[in-house]
C-alpha cells in the first residue's frame, strides 16, 4: 500500500517571507547539498518553503509507515529531479533509508506538496486547497472540507463521517465509528488549507 | 541559571507562537510544542532560533530533534550553558 502526507505553506505569510532571507533559518532546514539547489534559483522564498513543505509532507508519509518522526529537517533528504520552476514539479526523498516521491505545485501565494512512499510510486487522490481567512478556524474547516469530499466521492452520508486522530497522532475517517480504508492528509498554513484523500 | 527560570522563559517565547490562550492552561514540562500548544511545524525553526538568541546558546539540528516538549527544552538549554561553563 502507499501512504502520503501533505504540507502546504502561505508564502505571503510575513514570517514565512522573511525567513526565507535568514540564513540561519536556510542552515536548519536545508542540507548542504539542498542549500545549492536555493543558490541557483533566484526566488529564495519560494524554493525554501517548497523544500520545507515536502520534507513535512514526507515526515507524515513516514509516520503512517511507522517510522518515528524526526525534528531535524536535515533527515528528510529532497531531491527535484523534474524542477519546471519552482512552483510545479517532482522529486524523490529519502528519511531513515527509507524512499519517498514528491511532487509539488504552487501559486505566488502557496506552495502544496506530496509525499508518497516508495520510490517512483503515486497513487491516485483528490485534493481541495482552500483559502481559509484569519476568522474562521482551520481545523473545523479542514475537517468540513474533508468530510463533504469523501462523502461525495464515496457516496456515504456526511452526517455519519467523522475524522479524527488516531493514537500515533495519524488522521483516520470513520463511517458510523468504523475506520474507513481511506488515506487522508490535512494541512493548514496561514490563509490556506489543503486537503487530500484517495 | 536554573531549570525553573529556563522553563518561565522558554514559556514566554513560546506565546509568541500560540493562537489560543486554551492551550496554556494545564500546562507541564512533558507538554509537546507542535501537537499540544498547536504551533505550526513551520514555525519550530524560528523557536529553535529565538532558544538560541535568548540563552546565547546553539542549538544543532541533531539537538532540535531531541526538543520535543517543554521539558525537553529546559533539559537540552540546560545542558548547554552548564557545557558552556565547564
Amino acid at each position: 500500500m502507499i501512504f502520503f502526507g501533505n504540507d502546504i505553506v502561505d508564502l505571503l505569510l510575513p514570517d514565512n517571507k522573511e525567513k526565507s532571507k535568514d540564513s540561519r533559518v536556510i542552515e536548519k532546514i536545508l542540507n548542504e547539498r539542498e542549500r545549492k539547489n536555493l543558490s541557483a534559483i533566484p526566488d529564495h522564498c519560494g524554493l525554501l518553503w517548497t523544500f520545507w513543505a515536502c520534507k513535512e509532507a514526507v515526515c507524515k508519509a513516514a509516520v503512517k509507515l511507522g517510522l518515528p518522526k524526526s525534528g531535524n529537517p536535515h533527515e528528510y533528504e529532497i531531491e527535484f529531479t523534474d524542477l519546471l520552476s519552482n512552483r510545479k514539479g517532482a522529486g524523490s526523498a529519502k528519511y531513515l533509508n527509507t524512499d519517498f516521491t514528491v511532487q509539488f505545485a504552487g501559486t505566488s501565494s502557496y506552495v502544496h506538496a506530496i509525499a508518497f512512499s516508495g520510490k517512483g510510486k503515486t497513487s491516485e487522490y483528490i485534493t481541495s486547497i482552500e483559502f481559509v481567512d484569519s476568522s474562521t478556524d482551520a481545523s473545523i474547516f479542514a475537517k468540513e472540507v474533508l468530510l463533504t469530499s469523501v462523502s461525495d466521492c464515496y457516496s456515504i452520508e456526511k452526517k455519519k463521517l467523522a475524522c479524527h486522530k488516531n493514537e500515533l497522532g495519524i488522521p483516520i475517517i470513520t463511517n458510523n465509528n468504523v475506520v474507513l480504508d481511506i488515506d487522508i492528509s490535512l494541512s493548514h498554513d496561514g490563509n490556506w488549507l489543503a486537503v487530500i484523500h484517495n | 541559571m536554573d531549570k525553573g527560570t529556563i522553563e518561565a522563559k522558554i514559556i514566554e517565547l513560546l506565546k509568541r507562537y500560540t493562537r489560543n490562550d486554551e492551550v496554556w492552561m494545564n500546562i507541564h514540562s512533558g507538554t509537546r510544542i507542535i501537537e499540544d500548544l498547536k504551533i505550526n511545524s513551520a514555525r519550530v525553526v524560528d523557536v529553535i532560533i529565538d532558544i538560541e538568541d535568548t540563552f546565547n546558546i546553539m542549538v544543532s539540528n541533531e539537538l532540535m530533534d531531541k526538543i520535543k516538549t517543554i521539558g525537553d527544552a529546559v533539559n537540552v538549554i540546560a545542558d548547554s550553558k552548564n557545557a558552556m561553563s565547564a
